[in-house]
């Protein structure tokens, strides 16, 4: 590839952060979503029917995310390349000098964040050993008397043994952080930001990861404590 | 020797440039793709003058002795650049700009080359516009202004106290889109060894690259050397550590004359020198005193700390001894101001040797938020090299050793007396006669740089019906063997003692004997003790390493050697202007009130020093100065 | 004053480098931190040894030569100040100081404390300037500029290259010293014709030197001697995907 048709290092972020963006943008409405969780079971079940009965729509988020995702961390890979080879001697002492634990541990929260979504994927969407047990969970509708998959009953047991539910906050502890740094980050790849701006950015940033952890984490905490059944 | 001729057209003043630029011989473009031109340093004349001349089409060799052009000494400025373009509606003019110059150099500089100097002064604002510096501005979008030193107008344009480093940027960008375009060869981190001089014109140059240690020849049409001042011969001053006289002194040695070596600017608002080990002198811009009042106790020996010094006992000494001027006076006034204050025991600070400069005033009528806008970094830089915050207390100041105005002599084309050799900005000797105004050597270095050197070595070049010398003729292999040997004999020395202190001790001696007030005795024993230094030199001194790769070592030992050699001159010079004028102040030449007494009789020309060999004095002749536009007076500043 | 110094001492680029370490007694508080190191190798000279190579000149924060690495922080303790500004009062007495040279595989070590940056300069030739040649310039006054304008763009332009920005980046990233010059550029009316030409030739130039990219951390704002704020690296950003928006659209000409 000839240097004009190369990603160069800014566009790299670039695309990392547009990325970033929809998967951001995904998990909102996953978030908004898993909520449903406080309300009565029909809620989620019929949610979740809704979801699957559209599969054109289920498939093309998936597919767009699975895209963003590999993009994303294909990026990612690229970057941190490009960072070992950028300094070939380290230093002896290296001071963060201002710069925050999350902002140095992009890579590491975003690993994190990784493993998690496979072993998410491997609890609640394949339901793979020892979770196999989540295929025989139905409930019945009662407009149509369908039967159809008891999401309600899957996540409460699936969340309710405490490890699992830890894994889930560890989980949800990447996300915290790499959002928080992320959206710090976008702001300035995009070049939506000045002086001016910094501040309330920066509080978005921080607000949003603090919103998701909570959002996310309120329910395998509330399952584990036996607030949901 | 006889100084050659200056090369001043003749006519009206204002005339002269325009009826100079007409006559000059002009070269077709197709063959200034065929010469090249070594231009030597990167400060605001040498970047500026590369820059040019690449555009014009010459093929340039740069050189630099940093590691990138745009860390020479240029950079460090802080004040800001005059220019005559009277936007502050307040009487300024290309005449008056002149006139303030003149007589701010006591009138020893050449009446046409100062006028040209503020003719030029305006294009240069215009050119740095629009290379993208940034200039502080009014809030209409104008430029702004501020005053200077010596002046009763506001025609110094700033950015903020960084003046220097946003021009050299510029001049910097612009060499560095010829370097890009490959106009110019760019050479960082090679030192001049040489001036390679044959057939009666220069040739080239022999050079170290500071890295690998290799010496080579560079050849050319014609030389440029901007290599700035060469105050650092004191040791202690405003310079760069890095800025040095070898390139000029070799030149000086193949035959170029040394115009007013003795004439060295002593700053006057420098923070104070504070111990043995120090290796420099920090200077607070000049622009301070627009807003700061200089004052001292009334009282000899007032230890009590300067905000319990209530109003009525403090001298505000400068607005008391030329109240028209007040704290602008001229920095060489104002220095020795400050040191007869000293001398009296009524100076500040832990060891005497400091007066206050006060914002306080200032900062009552503007606020703390305006005096930052205007003197943000310098606030921090005293701040930070004393520990102590300006706003809150006076900052303390002593004079320094800031600029020479001497250098190679040169016409009125800028070249020297070696045919094809030609010296801008700090290192000729031009146009600031025997004191420089403040925000002059800027405008100068650029002038040169960007508006006269493209136009008069066009001229030389023109005429020269040869081309470049082979790098394997005789002189440049003698020049390339001459260097090895001077370096090995600096390698071999095996002394006790490092070169470092040799030029520390040789400083000193400087500044006892040809600093701010200089006598023939002082002058005479000064000379003794350098000669005494310089043998002692070339037995004791110690140079570690080798020749071969990076060695500052012996990079310090070569330019401490010619600075042995160099500072002699000075003193010879000082020696035999037997007058006081401007910086140079002779104590046996002196006004009942203890100021210049200038001898216009015998003195109003150029001191021009010509080497005769090694161990032989060196030869003083003469360029008589003719004031046929602005007659000498006595200056007053009262 | 007791201080212990840990410096990097290597010969040259091909030699194996180390660690090597010097007791300094009795040093002055007063004594700016380059000054102790003149002291040190004076003593070093006088016993006839190497001295220990580092650069400076201005010795006032302007010049950008001054580099050090100290205890982990480009030109040590103290915001917005350059080593040689850094005083001898900033450390406790009996400190140990770990003096290293600035790493980046774009500034290749050259000896002891010294490290070749040119690669800045190969970067501002590509682009960092507006093309306007000697004697071109309209009258100064033609173009007002307005205030906050000239001032931002003083802000930006104040850089000084010394490299301090990559030295303490994680990803050893250059995009403060590329976006402070097209910040400083580009705010300006003199050079927002140029600006698309100028960002997409600068960023391509540092992307072949090696640097890192940026990953926000503002740890290159922390440690800048010129404070200059990060927002000129969303300026870049912005400068970049517009212009390289319009050059894959074929708005502009390809650029080189």
């Amino acid at each position: 590839m000839t240097e004009r048709t190369r990603l160069s290092t800014v566009g790299l972020k670039i695309l990392m952060g547009v990325t970033g963006l929809f998967l951001v943008g995904y998990i909102s409405l996953h978030m908004l979503g898993n909520w449903q969780i406080f309300l009565p079971a029909v809620y989620i079940n019929q949610y979740a029917y809704l979801l699957k009965s559209v599969p054109l729509l289920l498939w093309t988020v998936r597919l767009l995310l699975l895209a963003s995702f590999v993009v994303h961390v294909s990026c990612a890979v690229r970057l941190a390349q490009i960072r070992r080879l950028a300094r070939p001697v380290p230093y002896d002492q290296h001071k963060p000098n201002g710069a925050s634990w999350e902002s140095r541990s992009m890579l590491l929260t975003g690993i994190g964040l990784g493993l998690f979504v496979l072993f998410h994927l491997y609890h609640f969407t394949w339901h793979l050993p020892p979770f196999s047990a989540f295929d025989g969970f139905t409930a019945h509708l009662k407009e149509t008397s369908r039967s159809v998959p008891d999401v309600h009953r899957m996540m409460v047991e699936g969340l309710r043994n405490p490890w699992v539910a830890a894994a889930y906050l560890l989980g949800m502890g990447c996300l915290f952080f790499h959002i928080r740094h992320g959206i710090d980050g976008i702001f300035s790849t995009l070049g939506l930001v000045n002086r001016r701006s910094f501040p309330w950015e920066r509080w978005l940033a921080h607000a949003l990861g603090w919103v998701f952890f909570l959002g996310f984490s309120a329910i395998p905490v509330a399952i584990v404590l036996g607030w949901v059944r | 020797m006889n100084v050659p001729d200056a090369r001043i057209p003749e006519g009206p003043l204002d005339r002269k440039w325009q009826t100079c630029r007409d006559r000059l011989g002009l070269v077709a473009p197709a063959n200034k793709r065929r010469m090249r031109v070594i231009v030597v340093g990167t400060g605001l004349a040498g970047s500026s003058a590369a820059a040019s001349l690449g555009e014009l089409g010459y093929g340039v060799d740069c050189f630099c002795i940093q590691d990138s052009p745009r860390r020479a000494h240029s950079v460090a400025a802080q004040g800001g650049i005059n220019a005559a373009k009277n936007y502050r509606n307040d009487g300024d003019s290309v005449y008056r700009l002149f006139q303030d110059t003149l007589k701010g150099g006591d009138f020893r500089a050449r009446e046409a080359n100062v006028y040209r100097l503020a003719e030029l002064s305006t294009r240069i604002i215009d050119q740095c516009v629009a290379q993208g510096v940034p200039f502080a501005r009014e809030y209409g979008g104008l430029l702004a202004n501020r005053s200077f030193g010596g002046v009763q107008v506001s025609r110094t344009f700033y950015a903020r106290g960084a003046t220097g480093q946003q021009l050299l940027l510029g001049a910097y960008g612009a060499l560095n889109r010829q370097i890009g375009l490959g106009q110019v060869e760019m050479h960082p981190r090679t030192e001049i060894l040489d001036l390679v001089v044959g057939d009666g014109r220069a040739q080239g140059v022999i050079v170290r690259d500071l890295v690998s240690g290799r010496i080579s020849a560079c050849s050319a049409d014609a030389v440029v050397l901007a290599t700035g001042g060469y105050g650092n011969v004191f040791a202690l001053s405003t310079n760069g550590q890095l800025s040095n006289a070898t390139a000029i002194w070799r030149a000086y040695q193949k035959g170029a004359g040394f115009a007013n070596p003795c004439f060295t600017q002593i700053h006057p608002t420098c923070i104070p020198p504070s111990g043995r080990s120090q290796s420099k002198l920090t200077l607070m811009s000049e622009s301070l005193r627009n807003d700061g009042r200089v004052w001292i106790p009334s009282r000899a020996n007032d230890r009590r700390p300067p905000n319990l010094i209530p109003e009525a006992e403090r001298d505000y000494f400068l607005e008391r001894l030329y109240p028209s001027y007040g704290n602008l006076v001229p920095r060489d006034i104002a220095s020795r101001a400050l040191k007869r204050m000293c001398d009296e025991g009524r100076g500040v600070g832990p060891n005497g040797l400091g007066v206050y400069l006060d914002l306080s005033d200032a900062l009552s009528r503007l606020g703390p938020a305006a005096i930052r806008e205007r003197y943000g970094n310098l606030i921090d830089m005293y701040r930070q090299v004393t520990g102590e915050n300006p706003i809150e207390q006076p900052m303390r100041i002593y004079p320094a050793i800031h600029y020479v105005m001497g250098g190679l002599w040169v016409d009125y084309h800028l070249m020297s007396t070696v045919p094809g050799l030609f010296v801008l900005g700090e290192a000729n000797f031009s146009d600031h006669g025997a004191n420089r105004l403040g925000a002059s050597a800027l405008m100068q270095g650029l002038a040169d740089g960007y508006f006269i050197l493209p136009y008069t070595i066009g001229d030389y070049l023109s005429r020269k019906k040869t081309g470049c010398l082979s790098i394997d003729a005789a002189p440049f292999r003698d020049g390339a063997r001459n260097s090895e040997a001077r370096l090995a004999k600096l390698l071999a020395l095996r002394g006790p003692k490092s070169p470092a202190e040799y030029h520390k001790e040789l400083g000193a001696l400087l500044w006892e004997h040809c600093g701010m007030v200089r006598n023939g005795q002082g002058l005479k024993l000064g000379i003794e003790k350098i000669r005494e230094l310089r043998d002692s030199f070339w037995k004791n001194a110690r140079v570690v390493g080798s020749g071969e790769g990076y060695n500052q070592a012996l990079e310090r030992a070569a330019r401490v050697a010619d600075y042995l050699e160099l500072g002699e001159l000075l003193c010879l010079d000082a020696l035999s202007r037997e007058e006081s004028c401007g910086c140079h102040f002779r104590e046996e030449h002196q006004t009942e009130e203890g100021e210049c007494l200038r001898d216009d009789a015998r003195f109003a020309q150029v001191a021009v020093w010509f080497f005769r060999g090694e161990g032989e004095a060196p030869e003083r002749a003469a360029e008589p100065l003719r004031f046929e536009s602005l007659k000498p007076v006595a200056r007053s500043y009262k | 004053m007791r201080i212990t110094l840990r410096l990097w001492r290597q010969s040259s680029p091909a030699e194996q480098g180390g660690f090597v370490e010097y007791v300094r007694e009795e040093v002055r508080p007063d004594l700016s931190f380059l000054e102790m190191l003149d002291e040190l190798n004076q003593d070093l000279e006088r016993a006839g040894r190497e001295p220990v190579a580092f650069e400076h000149d201005c010795r006032e924060g302007i010049c950008g030569s001054c580099s050090l690495m100290i205890n982990g922080r480009p030109h040590g303790p103290g915001a917005g100040t350059t080593t040689c500004q850094l005083y001898m009062r900033s450390f406790a007495d009996g400190e140990r100081i770990t003096v290293e040279p600035f790493r980046s595989r774009a500034f290749p070590l050259i000896k002891d404390l010294v490290v070749d940056r040119s690669a800045f300069d190969r970067i501002l030739q590509s682009g960092g300037y507006i093309s306007v040649g000697t004697g071109q310039a309209p009258e100064a006054n033609t173009v007002p500029v307005p205030h906050s304008v000239a001032e931002e763009a003083f802000d930006a332009a104040h850089c000084i290259g010394c490299g301090a920005c990559v030295a303490t980046c994680i990803n050893s990233s250059a995009v403060l010293f590329v976006g402070a010059k097209v910040g400083h550029l580009g705010l300006l009316p003199q050079g927002k014709i140029e600006q698309d030409l100028r960002v997409l030739r600068m960023v391509r130039a540092m992307d072949r030197e090696g640097y890192g990219a940026c990953s926000f951390t503002r740890a290159c704002e922390a440690v800048c001697p010129k404070n200059i704020s990060v927002e000129v690296i969303s300026v870049l950003n912005r400068a970049y995907w517009r212009a390289r928006a319009k050059e894959f659209l074929g708005w502009i000409k390809p650029v080189r």
